[in-house]
């Protein structure tokens, strides 16, 4: 992903369409948005969910759906990605970044 | 017996088991969100094939043939029209007093998302500083439950008539002239 510093004309800038999404309520700890242009070079938006807990797809689902429904109904024309993070993925991270980097350093 | 894109999505969990103590190497989870997205790009362009060609055996090849014309960028394109449920004005016609159903459109807004974290699986190799750039098995494993339910949504859709629609269009859509 390109990331772009200012909105085109006609979208919405990113901490406009955080706006959009409103105030995050558990489970979701952060909403973090990013635009830019997609592997098609399409202009995209991509919202990563930091929920505080893990979600079964049920729960996710509903949050993805609130977060392209809320993000739709701006007006907003780009495609959404959303993604979600968890506190136990970003301990795993960190147990992979180690792992990775004893296998370059081997 | 089950089909291929079914063989694929196993695959896909498969990959994703833990060999040893710790979590899986880093290049194992890239291929498996590579393989679940192929799963599903299978999944439709199998139908689509079989929609145009028919499904029994003496025409294998041609539906092979057809296969082989659906791009990635030519699903990318329907998907974003049915995901977002907001069409174009081709398709919209064709579909006439039809709904797009729910299945469909969830089906359309997983392999447009899937299609991006392949793209990054398999093209971006490095493991970022930024760690949530990353792939773990628990994210991994989560797309893999997503996938799974788009291949039960799009076994929901089998006889409506949105579903024809977006299966023809994965093939014709770029080719239809508007004008001239």
């Amino acid at each position: 992903m390109t990331s772009q510093p200012a909105a085109p004309p006609g979208m919405f800038t990113e901490s406009k369409l955080k706006e959009c999404l409103g105030d995050p309520s558990p489970p979701v700890d952060t909403w973090e948005v990013k635009t830019g242009e997609d592997h098609f070079d399409d202009p995209a938006i991509w919202v990563r969910v930091v929920l505080d807990s893990s979600q079964d797809l049920e729960g996710r689902d509903k949050i993805h759906e609130y977060v392209r429904k809320a993000i739709a109904d701006s007006g907003e024309q780009r495609w959404v990605y959303v993604e979600f993070r968890t506190p136990e993925d970003q301990k795993e991270l960190a147990q992979l970044a180690e792992e990775e980097s004893r296998e370059v350093s081997a | 017996m089950s089909s291929p894109p079914d063989n694929l999505l196993d695959l896909a969990k498969d990959l994703i088991i833990p060999r040893r103590q710790g979590a899986p190497p880093y290049a194992l989870l890239r291929r498996s969100i590579s393989t679940a997205y192929y799963s599903l790009f299978s999944l439709l362009v199998e139908d689509a094939a079989t929609e145009i060609v028919g499904v029994t055996n003496d025409k294998k090849y041609l539906r092979d043939y057809v296969m082989r014309a659906i791009s990635h960028k030519a699903i990318y394109d329907v998907c974003k029209g049915f995901g977002s449920k907001n069409l174009n004005y081709k398709i919209k016609k064709l579909l006439g007093n039809h709904e797009i159903p729910d299945d469909l459109a969830y089906v359309a807004i997983t392999f447009r998302e899937l299609q991006f974290l392949r793209y990054e699986a398999d093209y971006n190799y490095n493991f970022a500083d930024d760690l949530s750039d990353n792939f773990s098995r628990s994210y991994v494993k989560d797309i893999l439950e997503r996938v799974e339910k788009a291949h039960r949504s799009w076994a929901r859709v089998k006889n409506q008539w949105a579903r024809k629609v977006f299966l023809i269009a994965l093939i014709v859509d770029k080719h239809v002239q508007t004008s001239g």
